[in-house]
């Protein structure tokens, strides 16, 4: 049976209930009372009966070949026969709820690296309630070439995760803005739908990792559109990507793009 | 007369779904552009393998369906949120 628990979670003031805490605390003084090795990125096996069986550090773990191993032995040890997963597979990164008059965004963030950090890209959901999508928009007139900027605090709200993976353990957000600026501009006009060109620029202190007060900095420029009604003020579709990014040294790209209720629907079922 | 009424009820249909009917730019090529880039920086389906594996909603859950299916319980610990890669 997989399962993946957050070191978070299970902290004092973390969202696992008390009974789930106390079982990862279990698990932890067992293995460690057995010499079993344990970490706080680890893999431990159980057996059906919840007893201590063995484990391997992220180290090893990174190793395909020895985790095959250890659970090919472990398999064997405990007499485990194969059989279909117990629980449906289903996607892990999930959109948060939501009401119907806001909007989701799924942003994908990945850093020209390769090595730790680097071998998934990093996913956001972001969600902007009714009237903060509505500050997307113009507040003039629509004509072709209107031209506005989008409320600072509207673009923070994308911009904060606009960084490549790095060690993030808690979901608090400790990018701090320094410049920024998202335009748009109506660039196509035609059956009361219009298309606004999105040109932006950011620069932005993001540590590597938490808690340390390094000078990394991320500096972009954005290029996207916007595609909305006129008349009703309904944002049909925002698309977002860096065209030149730097993360301290490394080149890194974005994308962003809002999520239809049809699909949210879909990734929800 | 049922058969113009069939006909009346029909067409105010159709026409309100066309009525209702989505209204799109045609993609040009800035949008092209765009969701080129937007195209290639998602997760692609090797790196979403992770996604294929039936993961217990928490460990008691998990060492109950192990006792109950007579299986072994595989525990990954871990910061931040491995869901998105933000860890």
């Amino acid at each position: 049976m997989p399962v993946t628990s957050s070191n978070e979670t299970v902290e004092a003031n973390g969202s696992a209930s008390p009974e789930e805490k106390a079982e990862r605390r279990r698990i932890y003084n067992d293995f460690y009372g057995k010499g079993l090795g344990v970490g706080d990125v680890h893999v431990y096996i159980l057996a059906p009966d919840r007893s201590s069986v063995g484990g391997l550090g992220i180290g090893n773990a990174l190793e395909a070949e020895k985790m095959i191993q250890m659970l090919e032995a472990t398999a064997q040890k405990l007499h485990i026969v194969g059989g279909a997963p117990a629980i449906k597979p289903r996607p892990r990164s999930v959109p948060p709820q939501s009401d119907a008059a806001s909007m989701v965004f799924h942003l994908t963030a990945r850093g020209n690296r390769t090595g730790s950090w680097r071998e998934f890209p990093s996913e956001n959901w972001i969600v902007l309630s009714g009237p903060e999508s509505k500050q997307l928009l113009p507040t003039s007139p629509v004509a072709l070439r209107t031209s506005w900027e989008v409320p600072a605090e509207i673009a923070k709200k994308f911009y904060q995760w606009f960084y490549p993976q790095t060690e993030d353990t808690s979901i608090v957000n400790r990018s701090r803005i320094e410049q920024e600026s998202m335009r748009m501009t109506v660039v196509t006009l035609e059956n009361g739908m219009a298309r606004a060109r999105i040109e932006g620029a950011l620069r932005m202190k993001h540590t590597f990792y938490p808690g340390r007060d390094t000078d990394e900095f991320v500096s972009a420029t954005v290029l996207g559109f916007m595609d909305f009604d006129v008349a009703q003020q309904r944002i049909q579709r925002l698309r977002m990507v860096t065209e030149k990014a730097i993360y301290g040294q490394e080149p890194f790209g974005v994308a962003l793009r809002s999520v239809s209720r049809e699909t949210l629907r879909a990734l929800m079922e | 007369m049922r058969n113009w009424v069939c006909i009346a009820v029909s067409s105010t249909f159709l026409i309100g779904c066309a009525t209702a009917a989505e209204v799109w730019l045609k993609d040009d090529k800035l949008v092209k552009s765009v969701e080129e880039q937007v195209h290639k920086l998602q997760p692609t389906r090797q790196e979403k393998r992770f996604d294929e594996i039936g993961w217990a909603p928490g460990i008691l859950a998990a060492e109950a369906l192990a006792k109950q299916q007579n299986r072994a319980v595989f525990l990954f610990t871990y910061d931040g949120k491995i869901d998105t890669g933000r860890c």
